[in-house]
C-alpha cells in the first residue's frame, strides 16, 4: 500500500511545517494520499499534546447547501479568531475515473488570503466514500496550527455515515424531499448526527421538515435533544448561522471540561 | 475504462480557473468536462476570480496544470500577474496553458510570459488533451 519513493528526501517532520506555507501543506498532503509511509508514520507518530482541536464533517445529500453553509459557518468562526481548514470531498466517476472537484465554487474566494486553508478530495474508487488518508490529513492539519478542522462530504444518500469515524461532531443539513416518516425511519443519518440544520429556510416552507424531525426524536434514540440539536436558518442569507455557531463551539467546549 | 489500467493519472490534478471581469464560462467548463471524462481529477475556480485568487487555489490545491481561460481581452495582464504571484508563493515546475480569445499576434507574447501552449478559440479539446497528457509525462512535478 505504501509507497517509499515520495520524491522528497530526509526526514519529514510535521510540526516544522509553517501554517503560512500552503505550498509546502499542500504538497504534504499530496504526499499523504500517494501512500507516502514516511509521511504517514510521522503524522500518526506525532502527540497532539494539550491542544483541543474541533473536527466538524458535514453531510446531507447533494443540493441542500453543504458547501454555502460551510461557507457562512466558516466566515463566523473567522471572526472568532480560529484557525480554519477545509476538506472537501466530490465524487469520482466509476465510469471515467475522473472528478469534478467544485464544492470551491461556493466558498468567498477571500478565504485563503485571510488563512483558511481549502483541499477539494475526490472520493476513492473503492466502496467507500472517504478516503482513508482523510484522518492522517486531518491530524496533519491540526499538527500544522489549525483549531477548527471542518469536512464537507459528497453528497449522500441513506447509508453514508463513514463520516462519523473521521471528526468530533457531525451536522446533518437535512433535504426537504425526503421528510416522510417511512425516509426517516430509514435513513442512518439520525445514528451519527450531533446537529441538524434546516436549510433554506428564506426561500422554502421548512415547518414540515421541523416537524417530522421533531416527531422522529420522540421515536428513535438521540446523541441529543431536540432542542439542542436542531437548528433552522439560511446558509444563504446566513441567518441563524451565528447562533448555531456558538451552540456547536460553545457545547463542544463544555464536552472537553467534562 | 482503459483509464482504469492508467496508474500514472492517479494523482494528476488540473485547475480550470476563470481571471478577471469575464463572465463567459461555456469553454471552461466543456474543458472542464472533458478533462473529468479522460480520468482527471479538476478543479474550477468559478467566475471573476482574481489573479492571487487564482495563484492560491493551485498551490492549496497542488494541482499538477493549471489552465486559464480568458475572454475579455486582458490576458497578457492577467496572465502576467498571475505567473508573478505563482512565483510568489514558490509555485514552480508546473504546467501553464492558456484559452479564450486569444488574437495570433497576442500568443507569442504570452509564450515568452511561461505559458506552455496558447488554444484559441476553434481549438479541438483532443487537441488539447493530447497536448496535456503529453506534457503531464514528461514534467516533473515536486
Amino acid at each position: 500500500m505504501f509507497s517509499s519513493n515520495d520524491g522528497s528526501i530526509g526526514a519529514f517532520e510535521p510540526s516544522n511545517i509553517n501554517i503560512n506555507n500552503y505550498t509546502e501543506i499542500a504538497k504534504t498532503i499530496t504526499s499523504i494520499q500517494n501512500n507516502s509511509k514516511k509521511h504517514w508514520e510521522a503524522i500518526s507518530e506525532y502527540r497532539l499534546g494539550n491542544r483541543k482541536p474541533l473536527t466538524i464533517g458535514v453531510t446531507g445529500a447533494a443540493g441542500v447547501g453543504k458547501s454555502t453553509f460551510i461557507n457562512k459557518f466558516t466566515e463566523i468562526a473567522l471572526h472568532n479568531k480560529k484557525r480554519v481548514a477545509i476538506l472537501a470531498i466530490d465524487p469520482t466517476s466509476k465510469f471515467s475515473t475522473g472528478s469534478f472537484l467544485g464544492d470551491r465554487l461556493s466558498f468567498n474566494g477571500n478565504f485563503p488570503e485571510k488563512g483558511v486553508f481549502i483541499r477539494s478530495i475526490a472520493s476513492p474508487l473503492d466502496a467507500n466514500s472517504i478516503p482513508l488518508s482523510l484522518s492522517v490529513i486531518i491530524k496533519f492539519l491540526i499538527i500544522v496550527g489549525y483549531d477548527l478542522i471542518i469536512v464537507e462530504t459528497l453528497g449522500v444518500g441513506q447509508s453514508d455515515v463513514e463520516i462519523n469515524n473521521f471528526v468530533d461532531i457531525v451536522i446533518v443539513i437535512p433535504s426537504h424531499e425526503s421528510i416522510g416518516w417511512v425516509q426517516q425511519m430509514k435513513s442512518s443519518h439520525h445514528d451519527i448526527a450531533d446537529y441538524y440544520f434546516i436549510n433554506k429556510c428564506d426561500v422554502i416552507n421548512i415547518n414540515a421538515t421541523y416537524n417530522s424531525l421533531k416527531s422522529l426524536f420522540g421515536m428513535k434514540m438521540s446523541k441529543r435533544t431536540f432542542q439542542d440539536s436542531v437548528a433552522v436558518g439560511s446558509a444563504k442569507s446566513g441567518d441563524g448561522i451565528e447562533e448555531f455557531y456558538n451552540r456547536v463551539i460553545t457545547n463542544s467546549e463544555i464536552a472537553d471540561h467534562e | 475504462m482503459n483509464n482504469m489500467l492508467n496508474g500514472s493519472k492517479k494523482n494528476r490534478r488540473i485547475l480550470i480557473a476563470k481571471l478577471g471581469l469575464d463572465g463567459h464560462d461555456k469553454g471552461a467548463k466543456i474543458i472542464i468536462n472533458f478533462l473529468k471524462e479522460a480520468g482527471y481529477q479538476v478543479i474550477y475556480s468559478g467566475l471573476h476570480k482574481s489573479p492571487r485568487e487564482v495563484a492560491n487555489i493551485a498551490v492549496q490545491e497542488d494541482v499538477a496544470a493549471l489552465g486559464v481561460s480568458i475572454l475579455s481581452g486582458s490576458h497578457v495582464e492577467l496572465t502576467t500577474e498571475l505567473i508573478n504571484e505563482l512565483k510568489m508563493l514558490n509555485f514552480v515546475n508546473r504546467i501553464l496553458f492558456v484559452g479564450g480569445i486569444i488574437p495570433d499576434h497576442d500568443i507569442e507574447k504570452l509564450l515568452n510570459l511561461g505559458v506552455l501552449a496558447v488554444f484559441p478559440t476553434n481549438s479541438d479539446v483532443n487537441e488539447i488533451l493530447k497536448w496535456l497528457e503529453k506534457r503531464l509525462s514528461t514534467t516533473k512535478v515536486c
